[in-house]
């Protein structure tokens, strides 16, 4: 991670060990890493999963008051929006403003479903053509599973036991039409990218990055539901138990130092997330020319389908586990694609 | 009584050698147009479905949890599939996560969800073979030393830890603790990979190796349960008289670990009573099933749905071992779940992977030196010249001869709880 290189580089004299989920990781970590107890890391960076199935342990420990008001303070507006789910174990490194939207094709599919019912009809007609990704190991699937009560009307989108009836049957009568539920974001997007898949819902981050890296088919296009927010995922910084207080004091300098916009531009989005107050980020420009002007095709068609979006906070850390557990055991168990 | 024992294991040592020799005669060749290798599509198919980034296998079935067994699974199709930087992930994820600080062996299970992900410090005999297994090729393919010595490390441990002499057989243990009971040795007849058992003696040379392939083979041979004559997913080896009976304590069934039986054996070109059996059991028309999913070898009750993609994947393999049309090749894409899948995925690789060599059995050890040595190396001297056997032989006696036992796949079943797999509906 290009981030915690030039952090080790600038800061020889601090020496923090960083434990994240995966080692590959490029923009969110997704999957809890269980190393904690072994490796003792002093910080771990992880995706929602991860902070919420901690959380539910008792892994984290509370954060200093002034690490979080300075995070919020940088981070603005989508450091608030997650408190939900940050609360006081966890500070916001970075954030992609939001998701799902629908990724397609405009040569396959010129006009996109842009509800809960019209994307069943359109899976029961074409069987095998969409997929969403295990939410419990992918921002993506975590996204698109928590706007499901907003575009299904459920009476209570932020109890997830008791208040999600129409989501949860959604999510079984979709189950058979689904191609599969795929193991990470970043397999979901190739198995896009590749044509297997017509539809695929993701965040406008992976969008733009697909755009910027050109790994996304020219007529690749983002389109929004009609009624679901926007649900933001970051990835977080939390400090396990185990580490002692004095540690802390390197701890927030690294949290400053990831903060800082020129690290920004290194970590996850490159610097290649929404610019401007309006998006809660202020992004520097692109590196290179190319990136540039890819940066500016695709800059109005995230700006539209950001713009009549509601910014809705993700799932607090306790819901969240309980929809990862839920979904593993009633719909990841028991897939059955029809054939 | 002594001599009565004898007698019988005489004989039982009589038959078993005829038996082998029955067993490694070659199958008849396919009357069908070559089985191709599964495309690199296949992994990806796999991987997408099944590997998180972090590197672990996804039991997609079971809650999400993973195991050793999927974990060997994954770096065996990894290196397989020549996708080093898959292996490596995977690899990385099953060292930190399952290794158990005692031996080298691992863990067997993994819940993300749990407050103790990995409960159970228990192994799993399948799991470690694979993981050994997929090191060693590891370590071929891409010329690591640090593979094989991972490699030689887990099967000097499998060798060591995980199997028992019962009477003049040396039997596998599906893991360390919870199978050697007061009325006999649990085995679960799966987990002898037969080509992995044989790949593992390059590494670690041993006689074992092919002790495992020539008793476990004739275990297979007299586990013939029920009307169709098939083994149990676990059998009991008893103490008393060392038949094997089906274990206590499970489903009496032939399902979703024993299916790999069959797989085992036509991976390792075996020509064995049990492929014949399977292949009638899954191809009978008067099952309203086909193939069905499994069977009770005591009542003969068979569920009321067929077998997923990865039985029928086992049984195409063993249509092909035994000469018959095999039809359209299946995918991962086919499966329901991970286990389905990764049963697609290793019989489409054992029907065109060159099966393995006999194990290589090293010198029995040599007789400790007479006393008096300088006597003895005098008269060897003197009987030398007389025989004039100075000169230098022209075709040296290797110093070990090689054979290879199969390897075993892992089964997720650990006991009774949940996540055994023959309690798992099927689908």
């Amino acid at each position: 991670m290009p981030a915690l290189a030039e952090f080790s580089k600038q800061y020889p004299h601090l020496r923090v060990d960083i434990g994240t989920e995966a080692q590959d990781v490029d923009w969110v970590s997704t999957a809890l890493q269980d190393d904690l107890q072994t490796e003792r890391p002093d910080v771990a960076l992880v995706g929602a999963a991860a902070l919420a199935l901690g959380k539910t342990r008792g892994l984290w420990r509370v954060l200093p008051a002034g690490l979080r008001e300075a995070n919020h303070a940088s981070m603005g507006g989508l450091a608030a929006q997650m408190r939900p789910l940050t609360g006081e174990e966890a500070i916001v490194v970075s954030a992609d403003p939001g998701g799902p939207f629908l990724l397609h094709r405009r040569s396959v599919l010129s006009e996109p479903p842009r509800g809960a019912a019209t994307l069943l009809d359109y899976a029961r007609q074409n069987p095998q053509r969409f997929l969403y990704p295990r939410p419990s190991a992918a921002a993506f699937g975590q996204q698109f599973v928590m706007a499901l009560p907003y575009l299904l009307g459920d009476r209570n989108p932020s109890d997830a036991q008791s208040g999600w009836e129409q989501s949860w049957r959604w999510m079984r009568e979709i189950d058979p039409y689904v191609a599969y539920y795929a193991s990470g974001s970043g397999e979901a997007m190739q198995e896009f990218s590749e044509g297997g898949i017509d539809l695929l819902p993701v965040s406008l981050g992976a969008f733009l990055q697909g755009r910027m890296s050109g790994r996304l088919p020219e007529d690749a296009r983002l389109a929004s539901f009609d009624i679901a927010p926007a649900i933001p995922r970051g990835l977080f910084l939390v400090v396990p138990n185990h580490v002692p207080p004095e540690r802390m004091v390197h701890i927030e300098a690294l949290a400053s130092f990831l903060l800082r916009p020129e690290m920004q531009t290194l970590a996850f989005g490159r610097g290649l997330l929404p610019a401007g107050p309006e998006f809660g980020i202020d992004g520097p420009a692109p590196r290179t020319d190319a990136e540039k002007a890819a940066w500016d095709r695709a800059l109005p068609m995230a700006t539209a389908v950001m713009a009549a979006r509601r910014r809705l906070s993700p799932l607090p850390a306790d819901q969240l586990a309980f929809v990862l557990g839920r979904w593993d055991e009633e719909i990841g168990a028991t897939h059955n694609d029809g054939r | 009584m002594a001599r009565n024992r004898q007698g019988r294991a005489g004989g039982r040592l009589a038959r078993g050698f005829c038996f082998l020799l029955l067993a490694l005669s070659p199958l008849p060749a396919a009357a069908q147009a070559p089985a191709q290798a599964p495309a690199d599509a296949e992994w990806r198919a796999f991987s997408r479905r099944y590997v998180a980034p972090g590197g672990r296998i996804i039991d997609t079935a079971n809650q999400g949890i993973s195991h050793s067994e999927g974990q060997g699974y994954g770096m065996f199709f990894a290196v397989y599939f020549n996708d080093r930087a898959a292996f490596e992930r995977i690899w990385g994820w099953t060292q930190r996560t399952l290794s158990r600080r005692q031996d080298a062996l691992f863990s067997w299970r993994y819940d993300p969800r749990s407050s103790f992900p990995v409960s159970d410090p228990n192994n799993a005999t399948d799991g470690d073979i694979f993981i050994a297994w997929a090191l060693l090729m590891a370590s071929e393919r891409w010329d690591v030393p640090d593979y094989r010595a991972a490699a030689a490390r887990v099967a000097t441990a499998i060798l060591n830890c995980c199997t028992v002499e019962v009477g003049n057989r040396l039997v596998l243990l599906p893991g360390i603790s919870g199978f050697q009971r007061a009325e006999g040795i649990v085995v679960n007849l799966s987990y002898y990979a037969f080509p992995a058992l044989r790949a593992l003696s390059r590494v670690v040379p041993d006689r074992r190796w092919a002790r495992l392939e020539r008793d476990g083979l004739e275990l297979i041979r007299e586990a013939a349960f029920g009307q169709p004559q098939l083994p149990p997913d676990w059998l009991l080896l008893g103490r008393s008289d060392e038949r094997p009976a089906i274990a206590p304590g499970w489903p009496p069934r032939f399902s979703w670990d024993a299916v790999r039986v069959p797989l085992n054996l036509a991976w390792q070109r075996v020509d064995a009573p049990t492929l014949s059996a399977a292949n009638r059991f899954w191809a009978n028309p008067e099952n309203p099933h086909r193939p069905p999913a499994w069977i009770d070898l005591r009542s003969g009750q068979m569920p009321p749905y067929a077998g997923h993609a990865g039985t029928r994947a086992v049984h195409a393999l063993t249509r092909a071992r035994l000469g018959e049309a095999s039809g359209r090749p299946l995918r991962v894409a086919d499966a329901p779940d991970y286990f389905g899948a990764a049963l697609v995925l290793q019989a489409r690789i054992a029907e065109t992977m060159p099966p393995e060599p006999p194990a290589l059995e090293p010198p029995e050890a040599s007789p400790p030196p007479p006393q008096n040595r300088w006597f003895t190396e005098l008269g060897r001297a003197v009987l030398t010249r007389i025989r004039r056997e100075d000169r230098e032989d022209p075709n040296p006696v290797t110093e070990a001869r090689w054979s290879r036992p199969d390897f075993l796949e892992p089964s997720q079943v650990r006991g009774v709880p949940s996540g055994l797999r023959g309690l798992v509906p099927p689908r």
